[in-house]
């Protein structure tokens, strides 16, 4: 032993570091922190399901109380993952109920949960306390029932955009009178309308509320009763906030609002008739972060709606906020570091006259005048160099940069020019660059310019660019902190994923869809790296039935410590050392 | 690691890893990577059972010469295969992209956001999984956007027509019916009620064959 600590003193210090990074630090010091370590690990997150078995996680790590897992390769969220891919939670379930009685956080990600998985939570665990259902799918409100009728502790119960059946709206009348704990309650997703009297006695006895979104099916005049019985409130997902026009309507609810000095966040707005909006004026000075994604509200009204918000932070809004819109943002919310803008009409034909007027001018605006912004997601119909030029220049924190030019290769609409240098200077002036999505014309240049470049990326999406494997080959070998890699519809092929095999090991996943890998390279990859799961994924049949020069159709690669999974769906063939055999 | 494979001028794609003596040499290097005409080979597999990994591997003799898949050329790479690889996996990028939806996943969004804004666009949307007895993959439709049995078979006729080439080979033989599952779980004739009662109950759709 090369210290003198007793065991108590060194898990009393790795109590205090809690990122999971500096965690699997310690653990890789010696074999006795490495114990230590593990037995004092309360937390654990495992970005993809497949990546480790249950048995093995449980069995290093067996006092855990808080997981997060994920399941579907991110690309599902586009409707790129067949229904019935994978990604159950069940078998992990099953094995905590056994191994962690006291697990008090499930936070599942593209998971499929089904009724009988979480009447299993709502049971095995004593003292269960949050669950966050992100993009999942697979169950109920009937599962749902289960969950606040069984959790006395419940704290936190969040379907962000699970895709649930919903059955019946009185699920949330099986949270029993007793339970007062809940902390955060979203349930935004869901399609009927939930039990009235059975979510105001809930909002009403429940005062640590701190969050609450409704979802669409409830209507406006609900809301000034909600918020009177709860002006604790820090985070509102208001439900449909349209009404007929009528004085006593409006004054009830700018008079509810103003009541909720608490509030930072704020979301909904479906259907919004804008004549309501200015009953939230009052607390919009407070207001950090603001979701108007799901509302159309044109640009004169949200202008007069963010001129008041001059302390936002995050702005979620429809293209209708259009260039004017943007740039009064620019000057009224100067702490803003989150910008999404996403398309009003995203089926909007390519070649068509756009009904509103957004355009790289929006983003250069927001860029220039929002010194903190380190965050974009923006889709637009118009870009050039230049402009990318400017947001570089202005915004050299941005570590999370997604431009979606909406028609596939379009190019600089001023030079008609791939937008090579224009996404190279991106990577060149945001050195903390960490997330990064590519689109309209682009050569294999932009790819030697994040190889050389973005030394800091972590997850990469490139859709409709390139023109060799030499694109590939400059990312893989030039990426050090890679870690997620998606490509759609590319020809990248089977020389640079072979020739960076090993870098595979280094990353959590690599998809690649509609590209020029061949079933072969796929075969050879399988075969040659034990350590990797490679899945082809085929409509077409099994794709053995075609040569092995063939192009296959998917290919999902990634690393794990537990071996091929065994619940594939027939449309998905792993390319193992038995099956390469098999096959050759 | 025998997987050293010097990234070489763009020509010869596969040659110089081991398993080249196993490659045929596509002329062109272009392969397909024509996304959305997948759509148009579909194997023949018409069972809906799974298949285990054996079978599947086992049997594959058999599987190939039922495919029937190509039918027209120059968006199939089994059409090409047949002609001993004459002809390469070229032109990726076909022009007809511009239509929307045919660009399955793009622009970017999740599917739930894309139905959103179909709702807040006037009439609400209501998406409904469909499928096709002997095709693998679901697809969803907007039931909102019709107002009649009629334009509904005629836009599953078109969603799925690829598919019902290319299953079997048969082309005109085979009948289809056109099923849907109500709130009750039950599985009904679509047709047999009013549309709007139809549009009231239905929770999923699907195509049937039929039987002789």
């Amino acid at each position: 032993m090369a210290y003198s600590f007793p065991e108590e003193v060194l898990e009393h210090v790795f109590s205090f570091i809690h990122s999971d990074k500096d965690r699997n630090a310690v653990s890789l010091v010696c074999k006795s922190w490495y114990e230590i370590e593990r037995w004092c690990r309360r937390e654990i997150f495992v970005g993809n399901c497949y990546a480790v078995s249950p048995r093995i996680a449980v069995r290093r790590f067996p006092e855990v109380r808080s997981v997060s897992l994920k399941g579907k390769p991110h690309f599902a969220d586009f409707n790129l993952v067949p229904e019935g891919w994978g990604g159950y939670v069940y078998p992990w379930i099953s094995v905590m109920a056994e191994a962690y009685p006291w697990l008090e956080e499930l936070r599942l990600k593209r998971m499929v949960v089904t009724d009988e998985t979480l009447e299993l939570i709502s049971r095995s665990f004593k003292n269960f306390r949050v669950l966050v259902l992100s993009s999942c799918d697979g169950f109920t409100t009937d599962g749902l029932a289960a969950i606040a009728a069984n959790c006395m502790n419940l704290r936190e119960l969040d379907l962000r955009e699970s895709e649930v059946d919903d059955l019946s709206g009185h699920w949330l009348s099986h949270f029993p009178e007793p339970c007062t704990s809940l902390v955060s309650l979203s349930i935004a997703c869901l399609g009927s309308e939930v039990s009235f009297s059975a979510l105001e006695r809930l909002v009403g006895r429940c005062t640590n509320l701190k969050t609450l979104r409704l979802n669409r099916a409830m209507p406006l005049d609900k809301l000034p009763n909600l918020l009177r019985r709860a002006p604790q409130l820090v985070d509102l997902g208001t439900g449909a906030y349209s009404a007929e026009l009528r004085p006593e309507v409006y004054s009830k609810l700018a008079g509810a609002f103003a009541g909720c000095k608490e509030l930072k966040s704020l979301s909904g707005f479906w259907d919004v008739v804008p004549a309501y909006l200015p009953a939230l004026y009052s607390v919009c000075s407070g207001l950090t972060s603001l979701n108007l994604s799901y509302s159309i509200i044109q640009s004169p009204d949200l202008i007069k709606l963010v001129s008041q918000c001059q302390n936002l932070q995050r702005l979620w809004v429809l293209d209708h906020i259009e260039d004017s819109g943007l740039h009064a943002l620019a000057a009224s919310c100067k702490d803003l570091q989150e910008l999404r803008v996403f398309p009003s009409d995203p089926n909007h034909p390519f070649d068509m006259e756009p009904n509103v007027t957004l355009t790289e001018q929006g983003l250069v605006s927001v860029s220039e005048g929002c010194p903190k912004l380190h965050s974009v997601l923006y889709f637009c119909r118009r870009m050039s160099n230049a402009a990318l030029f400017t947001i570089a220049r202005n915004c050299p924190k941005m570590t999370r940069f997604r431009l979606c030019i909406i028609e596939p290769r379009e190019p600089d609409y001023l030079t008609r020019q791939p937008f090579d240098a224009g996404f190279g200077a991106i990577v060149e002036h945001c050195k903390d660059l960490r997330r990064l999505s590519l689109s309209g014309l682009l050569t294999d240049r932009v790819f030697e310019y994040i190889g050389t470049h973005a030394k800091k990326l972590e997850m990469l999406s490139v859709a409709f660019a390139g023109d060799s494997d030499l694109g590939l080959h400059y990312v893989l070998s030039g990426c050090k902190s890679l870690r997620k890699l998606e490509i759609r519809d590319c020809p990248f092929g089977d020389k640079a994923l072979l020739a960076n095999a090993a870098k595979l090991e280094t990353m959590r996943s690599l998809w690649m869809s509609s590209c020029s890998v061949s079933f072969g390279a796929c075969k050879l990859l399988g075969q040659k790296m034990p350590r990797l799961n490679v899945e082809v994924m085929d409509e077409r049949g099994p794709p053995d039935s075609r040569p092995d020069n063939s192009p296959v159709e998917t290919l999902y690669v990634y690393r794990t410590v537990s071996g091929p999974r065994f619940d594939m769906p027939d449309f998905v063939w792993t390319m193992d050392e038995d099956s390469a055999l098999r096959l050759s | 690691m025998e997987l050293q494979l010097g990234l070489a001028l763009p020509s010869n794609p596969i040659k110089g890893f081991d398993l080249n003596t196993h490659f045929y040499e596509p002329k062109d290097q272009l392969v397909g990577a024509d996304s959305w005409s997948y759509g148009c080979c579909f194997e023949s597999k018409n069972n809906s059972n799974k298949r285990s990994f054996e079978e599947a591997f086992e049997k594959t003799r058999v599987v190939t010469e039922t495919l029937p898949l190509l039918l027209w050329n120059d968006r199939s790479n089994e059409e090409d295969d047949r002609k001993g690889f004459e002809k390469s996996f070229s032109s990726t990028i076909t022009e007809d992209e511009g239509e929307g939806d045919c660009l399955v996943g793009w622009p970017p969004l999740k599917s739930w956001r894309m139905k959103l804004q179909h709702q807040s666009h006037g009439s609400n949307s209501m998406y409904v999984k469909v499928k096709m007895e002997g095709v693998g993959i679901g697809r969803k439709i907007d039931l909102n956007l019709h107002r009649s049995y009629q334009t509904l078979t005629v836009t599953l006729i078109s969603m799925f027509e690829k598919y019902q080439k290319s299953v079997r080979g048969t082309k005109d033989g085979t009948q289809y019916t056109l099923t849907y599952q109500d709130r009750e779980g039950d599985w009904l004739l679509a047709g047999d009620v009013p549309w709007q009662t139809f549009i009231r109950s239905v929770k999923r759709l699907k195509i049937q064959r039929n039987n002789g």
